[in-house]
C-alpha cells in the first residue's frame, strides 16, 4: 500500500506540474507573448512610418517643396485666370514702358497636359522697349533645374508682326536704339495645367483651329 | 535435478524482494514536493506573465505615441504630397513649353545689331516642333486610326504618320531697298549662332519705290 502511494504521488506531482505549465504557458503567457510581437510590429512599422514622415518632412524644407508649390501654380494655374494675366501684361508694359493698345484672348487648345491660352496683344512703344518686355514676359517663369521659379504665368510667343509706325530693322539699326515709336501685334500663350480633353474623330474644330507655337 | 540455493537464509530473503527508487518514498512527501514544484513553476510562469503583459503594455505606449506623432504630422504630409503632385505634373509641363521657347528678347538684340540701317522686319514668327496644333494632329491621327474601317479582306488599313517638325522654325518679313539689300540681310542673319539654314521664300520687288519686300525662313537651335 505504502508503494502504490509513492508511486501514484510521483504520478499525481508530475501531472500537476505538467498541468500547470501547459496551462500557464499556453493559456497566459504564450497569448501575452503573441500579442507583443504582434503590436511590436505594428510599433515598429508606425516607428518607420513616422520615421519616413519627418525625412520627408526635412527634405521638403530643405528643399523648399511648399515654395516651389506655389511658384508652380503660380507659373501653371489651374483656372485660366486672365484678369491675373491682365494685371501682368500691364505691369510689364509699364515696366519696360510700352503701351498696351488691345489684348484679345483666343480660345483655349490642349498641349499635353495643359491648355494653351492664345492672346493677341497689340502694343506701341519703342523697339528696346519691345525687348524689355519680351525679356519681361520670358523671366515670368522658367524651369531651373527641377524646379519651377516663377514670378508669374508661363507665356510663349508665337510671332510678332509690326503692324505700324516705323519699321523694325530700320529703328533698330540707327544707332542702336530709337526715339520713334512702333507697333506690333504680338501674339502668345499663357498655359492652364490642365489634362487635354480626347479629341473625338467628329471634333474638327479642335483639330483645325488655329495653332499656338511655343 | 533441482537446483539447490547455497545462499545464506538472510541473503536468500533481501535478493528476493528487489527495491526501486519508490520504495522509500512517502506519498504524501511526493505529493508535497510535487506540489512545491508546482508552485514553482506557477510562480515563474506568472512572473513570464508578468513580463510579457509589461511588454505587450511598453509597446501599446509606443504604438500610441508613434501613432499620435503622426496624427499631429499627417497635416503637414498631407500638404506636402500635395505640393509635390502640383509640381511633378506641371515641372514636365514647364520643361517641355520651356525648352522649345524662343528667347525673342536675345533675338531682337540680335536683329538690331545684325540687319542692315537701309532694312527692316516688319514680321517674325517662330513655329516650336511642340505646338497645340501638332497634338490637336497628332489626336485626331490617333482617333482616325481607330475609327479606320476594315477593308474587305478584314484588316485595318493604317493611317499615314503625321510628320512632326523637329526643329523650329522662324519665319522672317520686311523690306530692303533692293535685291542685294534683301542678300546682305540673309548674309548677315546666316551669321547669328542660333539661326541655321537661312532660306529666301520671295523677294517681291514695289513699282514704286523699288523696295524689295522679302520672306525669309531659317532654322533656329534648340539651345537658343
Amino acid at each position: 500500500m505504502t508503494r502504490m502511494n509513492g508511486l501514484m504521488g510521483v504520478v499525481v506531482s508530475s501531472a500537476a506540474v505538467l498541468a500547470v505549465v501547459i496551462v500557464g504557458w499556453f493559456f497566459f503567457v504564450s497569448p501575452q507573448r503573441s500579442k507583443a510581437d504582434r503590436i511590436g510590429v505594428q510599433a515598429d512599422a508606425a516607428h518607420s512610418e513616422l520615421l519616413s514622415d519627418e525625412q520627408l518632412i526635412a527634405s521638403a524644407k530643405r528643399q523648399n517643396t511648399l515654395g516651389s508649390a506655389k511658384a508652380a501654380e503660380r507659373a501653371l494655374p489651374d483656372d485660366p485666370k486672365v484678369s491675373e494675366i491682365l494685371r501682368q501684361l500691364t505691369g510689364f508694359a509699364a515696366e519696360s514702358r510700352t503701351e498696351l493698345d488691345n489684348i484679345a484672348p483666343g480660345t483655349a487648345l490642349p498641349v499635353g497636359n495643359a491648355q494653351a491660352l492664345p492672346i493677341t496683344l497689340t502694343f506701341k512703344g519703342r523697339y528696346f522697349g519691345l525687348q524689355k518686355l519680351l525679356k519681361l514676359m520670358r523671366q515670368s517663369a522658367s524651369v531651373s533645374g527641377n524646379k519651377i521659379v516663377a514670378k508669374g504665368r508661363l507665356y510663349t510667343v508665337d510671332s510678332i508682326t509690326f503692324t505700324g509706325g516705323q519699321p523694325a530693322g530700320n529703328v533698330q539699326g540707327s544707332s542702336g536704339g530709337s526715339t520713334a515709336d512702333i507697333q506690333a501685334s504680338i501674339t502668345l500663350n499663357a498655359f492652364v495645367y490642365k489634362a487635354a480633353p480626347v479629341v473625338t474623330p467628329t471634333d474638327s474644330t479642335t483639330a483645325t483651329a488655329a495653332a499656338p507655337t511655343n | 535435478m533441482d537446483a539447490v540455493n547455497l545462499l545464506p537464509v538472510d541473503y536468500r530473503e533481501r535478493k528476493r524482494k528487489r527495491t526501486s527508487p519508490t520504495d522509500n518514498l512517502d506519498g504524501r512527501t511526493t505529493l508535497r514536493i510535487g506540489g512545491a514544484v508546482a508552485g514553482v513553476f506557477v510562480v515563474l510562469l506568472g512572473g513570464l506573465f508578468y513580463w510579457e503583459h509589461r511588454q505587450v503594455q511598453n509597446k501599446q505606449k509606443e504604438l500610441a505615441n508613434s501613432k499620435a506623432q503622426i496624427a499631429a504630422v499627417q497635416p503637414q504630409i498631407d500638404t506636402i504630397k500635395t505640393a509635390q503632385a502640383a509640381i511633378s505634373g506641371r515641372l514636365d509641363v514647364a520643361r517641355t513649353l520651356t525648352s522649345s521657347r524662343m528667347n525673342w528678347d536675345r533675338a531682337l538684340n540680335d536683329f538690331a545689331r545684325i540687319i542692315p540701317t537701309n532694312s527692316f522686319l516688319t514680321s517674325i514668327q517662330m513655329t516650336a516642333p511642340v505646338t497645340a496644333a501638332a497634338t490637336a494632329a497628332a489626336q485626331t491621327a490617333a482617333a482616325t486610326a481607330a475609327a479606320t474601317p476594315t477593308s474587305t479582306d478584314g484588316t485595318s488599313e493604317p493611317a499615314a504618320p503625321v510628320a512632326a517638325p523637329t526643329v523650329s522654325t522662324l519665319t522672317l518679313a520686311g523690306t530692303a531697298p533692293s535685291t542685294p539689300g534683301v542678300a546682305l540681310v540673309m548674309d548677315r542673319l546666316s551669321l547669328l549662332p542660333w539661326l541655321s539654314n537661312v532660306t529666301l521664300t520671295s523677294a517681291t520687288r514695289q513699282d514704286q519705290s523699288g523696295s524689295n519686300d522679302f520672306n525669309l525662313t531659317a532654322n533656329v537651335a534648340e539651345a537658343h
